[in-house]
């Protein structure tokens, strides 16, 4: 590997140590540096603070310089010089009269710069071409017990973290564990060194590297690393100043690249160690296995395994205007005057809404005047409108299969922006559906019956709401879900906003209804993993798991609980998020319907990670006695199941927070998400309704952080909807519960629903205080003695114009709503689409919000997009009634788009393996295939495939589709 | 739904399924003076009839064979899976392959059809003359 190496001013004077230890360490792995030759300075600060053109000339030639070479990588490791030749590079390619002044100026000089070179950190190269694989094998003194704090400075990440993460760079870290390093945390990795300041304002320079030193003596750390000349001098050379007035809190900073020397045994005194002010004096732990060195040949240690890291024809013609949505863009009286003329067309109108009632009463008068055999309506997508007409035809008395839709709005006008160009488009989609409908045939109705039992998945709010609707409504309902327990997110609640209605109140008794209703069958526990099958007559495969507890038997009197042979409850407890603990053996929360325990087989002693032993007592079978409930033998079970309609409820997941490290969650213990405070405040939760954090300390400051994973460019684009409203409830319910003082942290408030305005107005009464700001980070580095063991909510608080320091003890993070993550896996196995986002797609998102694309498959609930309660349990009771609708209609028309075997079929039986449906079988009477009418959806994947295209396709036959593509390139013939 | 604007030269053949699409389907469209056909699949797993995408891209992989041997350029024929939600993807899909074809040129099969029949008349013409030239000539010797 030969690489460009570009040192820059500092590498030659103050940071000689860096390339003194840089150099040799690069070569030592196999790396040749060529020194640039004549290279000028980078352009860094002076110049680049004074007038960024001439500063960018500057890089530029550097850049020019190094692609003239004909190395193609340019290494650049003082953290100034890598990100202004960055820029320089980003400014040539981005702005053009940044690329004209330094083409001017380098012309100049003779010299010329295409944009290629690339600009690389020295960490980048170790990580990404040589690999920490390779690096491990280098060491031969691993820095064992040596605690570092990286620091990474502010160049090397922003604006351009191309190779690392820009909020918590990660890079030198591994690098330096490999080397057997220990990485405290060190949350300023990439905070301001005091660079410029200490040499403007000494005091606040001089502070900065007080905290920075002061918070890696803190953490335990034996030196920081750095990767920056300017980060390294600061920290090292103001050591006497920061000593004299804030005491003895200096810790030795080094180069990254002087460690990597040490624990390859590079020879100490050329690695430029002694050029710091404050010594560095690392010795290597003795050897594992030192006892074995007694002789004169040393035994070299064993080498440990890696561990690996990460007719006639009379058409009548109709374009409809739409009112301005069609018309704006296609000049309706044009096409309509253009397919007047047009073989069989007698009748051509254009007219402003042809879904509207005179619309279709038009086209009715039109059939009985003119004699019409056939109609086309130029409009919007058939998705929306093809019932309509084909009604308003058949009521004309004309077979509704002799009409023909052409989408000339979302085809056409809505996404073209030329009126002449989607005129054009508009009279060639006519002309070919004029075509086509010569060729259309009258069919017959197809009429299928519904079974009227229902299948609900997902047992939360949505889903029980709907079952019970269904239910009261004499139909069978199957009760899906996943969890051992029915109640989803509401049952975790504590109370709702804004009526502060207890969650568990409203909900259980809904709960045990669903679980004594004699119409509905629930299944808890189970998954459905098969469906087949259309609307009215789907069949259904559900997976139940095993609980190892008879449902049937079990009479939920929970002796089996007290008689655990583990006495004290240890394994975290999934109702409370894990705040609270459970037994092998129990039950989710009191309220759980159906009310039933369950043995968890990864902890219990009976089984061993799900295998059946024998090292338990059964002290639980014993408790249970002649009920006999408990069976560790049960198995899982599919059972088959038929049903007419689905109702898919399946919800949300809360956003992960981990997704956002900055916040702390998983680093902090003391910074919650809303879930588990829902559970903290609850009177039957983990702590009985006392706010008390993880370390036991009771909060007298809570901070709470709005749209966690909502509104973010870097997580999730989506407002959640709830979390200002759950935000304000759950700050009202802190104060209440422990009196602290309460910050809400928001981006705007949204509060639009019954109540809700007035719910923040009586949060604003109660002096919760509103910052408006999304907050940049959550930390734990004092920057003023009150600071000190408190979480500090850094933020810009936009309505005042200022940044913020907050100390408090407690982070709530407001989670946002988004997909399961399996929603993928749901969508393909009830055959419907998903929006950009991952929630399930509505058919309409106005007028069908409750329908999918697939008929008879109905979404309610968070499963289609976040919302809150009141409006999901409208939206179950849509879906409920919906599924009614069908139901009580008994049977449904479906499209007779069915294909059949024409009778020149030569039997060759290729078709019959390319049916999904198995509806095609072979006839060895005939020795003709044969297409079962009942079972083919109408795909046409058998019709495309024939080879003597002896299969036809109602609705899609071969010739209309022919006639529809001469209709459509008619005019370039 | 989100009336992203595309150009405005392409022309909607609704089919149930990609499965549906018969290759003479797109054979008949260039011979009629496209210049390229865009054929609009669900993606892998995602069919809405379990598999039909999948027959087609066998159907597609053969034609592009034979349309190589026919001269015509790949990019003129193209199989994409896009999903009922990816309104930005039908948007980039169908202006890049309207830059793809402009950069390409017409196809324009039907004016080459009439160019070779102008052709082979010509050589008919000319072979004519000849046999007619081969007669007068015989007939002149005798």
């Amino acid at each position: 590997m030969k690489l460009s190496y570009f040192p820059g001013c500092s590498l030659k004077g103050l940071g000689r140590a860096y390339e003194e230890s840089l150099l040799p360490v690069m070569r030592h792995l196999g790396v040749e540096l060529v020194e640039l030759d004549d290279w000028n300075c980078c352009g860094a600060t002076a110049y680049m603070a004074v007038d960024e053109a001439k500063a960018c000339v500057l890089a530029a030639r550097n850049l020019a310089l190094a692609e003239q070479s004909g190395r193609g990588q340019l290494m650049a490791p003082c953290a100034a010089c890598y990100l202004v030749l960055n820029k320089t590079k980003h400014y040539f390619h981005d702005y053009p009269a940044m690329k004209a002044t330094i083409d001017r100026a380098l012309a100049a000089v003779g010299l010329s710069y295409a944009g290629d070179t690339a600009v690389r950190h020295p960490l980048d190269i170790l990580l990404n071409d040589i690999g920490i694989e390779a690096i491990r094998q280098k060491v031969t003194q691993p820095l064992k017990g040596l605690k570092v704090a990286t620091y990474y400075g502010c160049q090397i990440v922003r604006p351009y973290a191309t190779f690392d993460d820009q909020y918590n760079p990660t890079s030198m870290d591994r690098l330096l564990e490999a080397l057997g390093a220990t990485i405290v945390r060190y949350p300023l990795k990439t905070k301001c060194c005091g660079g410029s300041l200490t040499g403007t304002v000494p005091a606040a320079g001089i502070r900065m590297v007080y905290i920075l030193h002061n918070e890696a003596r803190k953490r335990g750390a034996d030196c920081i690393a750095t990767v920056c000349p300017l980060c390294q001098f600061n920290l090292d050379a103001y050591h006497a100043q920061v000593r004299s007035e804030y005491g003895e809190v200096v810790v030795p900073t080094v180069y990254f690249s002087q460690l990597m020397g040490l624990a390859f045994g590079l020879p100490e005194k050329q690695l430029g160690l002694q050029r710091a002010a404050v010594p560095f004096r690392w010795r290597p732990a003795p050897p594992p296995h030192a006892h074995l060195t007694l002789g004169r040949n040393p035994v070299p240690a064993p080498t440990l395994p890696m561990v690996q890291l990460n007719p006639e024809i009379r058409i009548g013609f109709y374009v409809c205007h739409c009112g301005h949505n069609i018309a704006s863009m296609v000049d309706c009286p044009e096409v309509a005057g253009y397919v007047g003329r047009l073989p069989g067309v007698v009748l051509s109108r254009d007219y402003k809404y042809m879904c509207s009632d005179p619309g279709q009463e038009l086209i009715q008068k039109d059939i009985a005047e003119f004699q019409l055999n056939r109609v086309v309506v130029a409009s919007c997508s058939p998705l929306l409108h093809e019932h309509t007409f084909r009604a308003a035809v058949a009521a004309g008395g004309l077979n509704p299969y002799l009409f023909h839709m052409v989408n000339i709005r979302e085809h056409d006008s809505w996404v073209h922006t030329d009126r002449q160009e989607a005129t054009a488009k508009a009279k060639a989609l006519a002309r070919a559906a004029i075509r086509r409908a010569t060729l259309a045939r009258a069919l017959p109705e197809r009429q299928v019956p519904i079974n009227p039992a229902v299948l609900v998945v997902g047992g939360g709010i949505a889903g029980i709401h709907a079952a019970l609707t269904l239910a009261q409504a004499g139909k069978h309902v199957w009760l899906v879900e996943r969890e051992p327990s029915i109640g989803g997110h509401m049952a975790r609640f504590d109370k709702t906003f804004p009526t502060l209605d207890c969650a568990a109140c409203i909900l259980t008794p809904k709960m045990s209804a669903v679980g004594s209703h004699p119409n509905i069958t629930l299944w808890s526990y189970s998954d459905v993993v098969q469906v087949d099958g259309f609307v009215g007559n789907f069949t259904v495969k559900v997976r139940r798991r095993p609980r190892y507890v008879n449902e049937d038997l079990c009479t939920g009197c929970q002796e089996c609980i007290g008689n655990c042979i583990y006495k004290e409850a240890k394994f975290p407890d999934e109702f409370n998020e894990g705040l609270g603990k459970r037994k092998p053996i129990h039950i989710p929360f009191p309220q759980a319907t159906p009310q039933v325990v369950l043995i968890d087989p990864q902890v219990c002693l009976n089984f061993k990670r799900g295998v059946l032993t024998d090292r338990c007592k059964k002290t639980c079978v014993e408790a249970c006695g002649d009920r006999k409930a408990i069976d560790f033998t049960q198995k899982e079970e599919v059972k088959e199941i038929q049903v007419g309609t689905i109702i898919v409820a399946t919800g949300f997941k809360p956003f992960d927070v981990r997704r956002v490290p900055q916040y702390g969650y998983g680093t902090y213990p003391n910074v919650y998400t809303a879930l588990e405070v829902e559970r903290l405040v609850n009177a039957s939760g983990p702590t009985a309704g006392e706010v008390i954090l993880r370390d036991g300390r009771r909060p007298s400051a809570i901070a709470i952080i709005h749209c966690v994973g909502s509104r973010d460019k870097k997580t999730n684009r989506w407002c959640s909807r709830v979390c200002c409203m759950y935000s304000m409830k759950l700050a009202h319910l802190l104060k209440e519960h422990s009196g602290a003082e309460l910050y809400n942290f928001y981006i705007d408030i949204r509060a639009p629903g019954k109540g809700y305005e007035e719910f923040y107005d009586k949060l604003n009464e109660e002096g919760v205080h509103f910052i408006r700001g999304r907050v940049g980070e959550v930390t734990d580095w004092a920057m003023i003695p009150e600071e000190e063991g408190k979480l500090v909510i850094r933020v810009e608080d936009t309505l005042a114009g200022v940044v913020r320091r907050i100390p408090v003890d407690m982070v709530v993070l407001a989670t946002g709503l988004e997909p399961h993550a399996d929603a993928q896996d749901v969508r393909r196995l009830f055959n419907m689409s998903c929006g950009t986002e991952g929630f399930f797609l509505e058919r309409h998102p106005k007028l069908a919000p409750v329908n999918t694309f697939t008929d008879g498959v109905f979404i309610a609930g968070c499963c289609q997009g976040p919302r809150d309660i009141p409006d999901t349990v409208a939206q179950a009771g849509a879906a409920a009634a919906e599924a009614l609708a069908l139901i009580d209609r008994g049977f449904i028309m479906q499209e007779p788009n069915t294909a059949y075997i024409l009778d020149d079929c030569s039997g060759c039986k290729s078709c019959i393996p390319l049916c999904p449906y198995t509806a095609i079988a072979f006839d060895e009477a005939t020795g003709k295939a044969v297409i079962n009418e009942a079972l083919c959806k109408g795909c046409g994947t058998c019709v495309g495939s024939c080879p003597s295209g002896s299969i036809g396709q109602h609705l899609f036959e071969d010739d209309e589709v022919f006639s529809e593509i001469a209709g459509l390139l008619a005019a370039y013939l | 739904m989100s009336r992203l604007k595309y150009a405005p030269n392409v022309r909607v053949i609704r089919l149930m399924c990609s499965g549906r699409v018969d290759p003479q389907f797109i054979l008949e469209a260039l011979r009629r003076g496209a210049d390229g056909v865009l054929i609009g699949g669900c993606h892998p797993g995602d069919c809405h009839y379990v598999e039909g995408n999948y027959k087609m891209l066998r159907r597609y992989r053969l034609l592009q064979r034979m349309l190589g041997d026919l001269g015509i350029a790949a990019p003129r024929v193209r199989l994409e899976w896009i999903s009922a939600a990816e309104g930005e993807r039908v948007k980039s899909v169908i202006n890049e392959m309207t830059r793809q074809l402009q950069a390409l040129g017409p196809l324009d099969l039907p004016g080459k059809f009439t160019d070779w029949d102008q052709e082979v008349i010509a050589l008919a013409r000319e072979a004519q003359a000849k046999v007619a030239a081969e007669t007068e000539a015989e007939v002149a010797h005798v």
